[in-house]
């Protein structure tokens, strides 16, 4: 089998690629990576690496046709909601028309790979708390150019879905963190500070966004385990469209006061917690909950790992980073 | 045209700056501190390593084509990671080299890129189906034919040639296998065929291989694959072929391959822990149970590429060997 992995070297690509690494030795892994310029390029395990840049059709076409996949998992993207609201454009033409150039490319050489294409509970956008974790058939209501930007690629992909060409599989995955998480985010970046209080480069004081929002957290290692999951079982051929997207999620929220309270417990660490306004975002949802059922039913995929581990992996991933930036 | 050459201090290296100087291209050298200049008479060498991108860009600047040939030619090192640098990462520093100077690239590649065969000789068309490869060369060399081939097809104006099993004159380096096998052949020293001697390989004598060279930096088509190799041989052929040019008996001995494999497992225990090379390596011996049997025929059709016959190669070789030059 032949996987090519785009986004390869981001947050969730490092993880498939582990994951594939270690459970499915015998796949031959290509990894796509953004360009360096003749700069070296970090190792991916066994992967072979190859660069394009996502806007290059030309490159992204080439890279396609050298490593001829059976299997895609399409993670590259400009994957900031903050930024979509900075160049709108970039992030349209790097979401949209990225999928097409890499969708465009499997059509050129003749390809019938099963294609991954991660998509975000952002599409989602407003939704009714009081009605439970969303399900797929819930209403889109996108609220930023990021969203927009995966809503379009999702239904995009799908119209490349043909009998005798490409399988689509799509998913709206919810928020999921763990070793390697950016420090843009919430819960990454109240561990990279209690990191620092516990090493004595900054005061004892948080710097926090909005407390209140509730989110549906999956460890990043159990996600990777659900995208080999949907890529291997879940249905394809003659599958009415809207049934080709899957939650990914674990189906519990928790509520971030609770979740920033939870890191500071497990790292035993005394702090004043202060909310700054900058760190709000234009369009916080306030409740967003997810319902597994379909992913569930689909693979028998079930979250491994708790939320304290993962919280626990990820205080334990940023003394890590931070050691490395600054020697003792 | 200026062309820069990397990995022109190598055994094939060094006949492809001569055939390229002879031919009036302007060859600068790209070669690291302390390398081998011997024997070459480049118009200019500049100091770098290919694993350095920036100082690959610098050197291909002014030049209209940069032939990449270094690689990292060995059965074991120290360090497996510099199998990557050299052959996987120098390929893409020379690749931003060229792009940046606008130049052709022409990829010295392997016989091994394209993997093992079968009796029926093997032609461009075919891809190295992935896992199972027996070394880390082989492996590095394949994942830098991915990378390469990504860049023909994304049409970049680049060249990738896969030379067989090159043999003939020139320095005894660790990828001039042949002659160095025919040397300790020579001595008494070769301990036996390695297995029954019924695999093919492809004997390219490295003049045709560095001829080929020069053909395809001026008429290869841009993002094409040619196999340079040569007559598909098994190895007890190969020694009787030696005996009848030079009247060397052929070694009697056939190690089993399990044997070989063992002793190679030691050898690779014993060099991990010392971190000296090793005499054989379990990996090489797996590089004899396979045939790499190739055509020449689309080089031979496009590029004008000659095969000179293995008797004939053998005994130019055989001569170089005996005349001492090779001392």
């Amino acid at each position: 089998m032949r996987l090519l992995v785009t986004g390869a070297h981001g947050f969730v690509g490092g993880h498939v690629l582990d994951q594939v690494r270690a459970e499915h030795p015998e796949v031959e892994v290509f990894a796509l990576v953004r360009p360096r310029g003749g700069a070296p390029v970090p190792r991916a395990g066994n992967a072979t690496v190859l660069e394009a840049d996502l806007d290059d059709a030309p490159a992204v076409a080439g890279a396609v046709a050298a490593a001829r996949p059976d299997r895609i998992v399409h993670l590259a993207g400009q994957s900031s909601v903050h930024h979509s609201w900075i160049d709108p454009g970039a992030t349209l033409r790097t979401n949209v028309m990225g999928l097409v150039h890499l969708m465009d490319a499997v059509r050129a050489e003749g390809l019938r790979p099963r294609v991954l294409v991660v998509g975000s509970a952002e599409e989602y956008g407003i939704v009714d708390g009081a009605s439970g974790p969303v399900r797929e058939d819930a209403p889109l209501r996108p609220l930023s150019p990021y969203a927009v930007s995966k809503v379009a690629q999702g239904l995009l992909a799908l119209e490349y879905a043909a009998p005798g060409g490409p399988t689509v599989v799509r998913t709206r995955t919810f928020p999921h963190t763990g070793p390697g998480r950016g420090e843009a985010f919430a819960e990454s970046s109240f561990a990279r500070q209690i990191v620092e209080v516990e090493a004595g480069h900054r005061p004892p004081v948080l710097s926090v966004g909005n407390l209140e929002a509730v989110r549906d957290f999956t460890d990043v290692r159990d996600v990777a385990r659900a995208y080999w999951a949907l890529l291997e079982r879940a249905p394809g051929g003659v599958v009415p469209r809207t049934e080709t997207v899957y939650n990914v999620c674990s189906g519990r929220g928790v509520r971030l006061a609770d979740l920033l309270a939870r890191l500071i417990a497990l790292a035993g660490v005394e702090v004043d917690v202060r909310q700054d306004p900058a760190r709000f975002r234009p369009s916080d949802i306030p409740v967003l909950v997810g319902d597994p059922s379909r992913l569930r039913a689909a693979t028998g995929w079930e979250p491994r790992i708790d939320l304290d581990r993962t919280l626990r992996d990820l205080l334990e991933d940023w003394r890590a980073r931070i050691a490395a930036h600054r020697p003792a | 045209m200026k062309v820069l050459l990397t990995g022109g201090t190598g055994f094939l290296g060094k006949n492809v700056a001569r055939a390229l100087a002879a031919r009036g291209h302007e060859v600068r050298l790209l070669a690291r501190e302390g390398s081998n200049l011997s024997g070459l008479a480049p118009a200019e060498v500049v100091r770098g390593d290919v694993c350095d991108a920036a100082a690959l860009s610098r050197a291909a600047l002014g030049c209209q084509a940069v032939l990449h040939m270094a690689a990292l030619v060995k059965m074991w090192v120290p360090d497996r990671g510099d199998f990557e640098r050299v052959n996987v990462d120098g390929l893409r520093a020379a690749l931003a080299a060229a792009q940046a100077a606008g130049a052709r690239l022409v990829y010295t590649s392997s016989f091994m890129a394209i993997g093992p065969t079968g009796k029926e000789p093997a032609d461009e068309s075919r891809l190295h189906p992935g896992h199972s490869f027996r070394n880390d060369y082989e492996r590095t060399k394949a994942q830098a034919d991915v990378v390469a081939r990504a860049a023909a097809a994304a049409g970049r104006d680049v060249v990738l040639l896969y030379p067989g099993v090159v043999y003939g004159p020139g320095d005894r380096t660790a990828g001039n296998i042949v002659v160095n096998m025919i040397a300790d052949h020579l001595r008494g020293a070769l301990p036996g065929v390695i297995g029954p001697g019924d695999r093919l390989w492809s004997y390219a004598y490295v003049e045709d291989v560095a001829a080929g060279h020069v053909d395809a930096l001026e008429r290869g088509r841009a993002g094409e694959r040619y196999l340079l190799a040569g007559e598909n041989v098994g190895m007890n052929d190969f020694f009787r072929l030696l005996s009848e040019v030079g009247g060397v008996a052929a070694p009697r001995r056939h190690i089993p391959y399990a044997a070989a494999s063992s002793l190679g497992w030691l050898l690779h225990a014993w060099a991990e822990l010392t971190g000296l090379p090793p005499l054989l390596t379990h990996e090489v011996v797996g590089v004899f149970r396979e045939h790499w049997a190739y055509t020449s025929a689309k080089a031979e059709r496009e590029l004008g590429y000659h095969v000179t016959p293995l008797r004939e190669g053998l005994r130019r070789t055989l001569e170089w060997l005996r005349s001492g030059a090779a001392a």
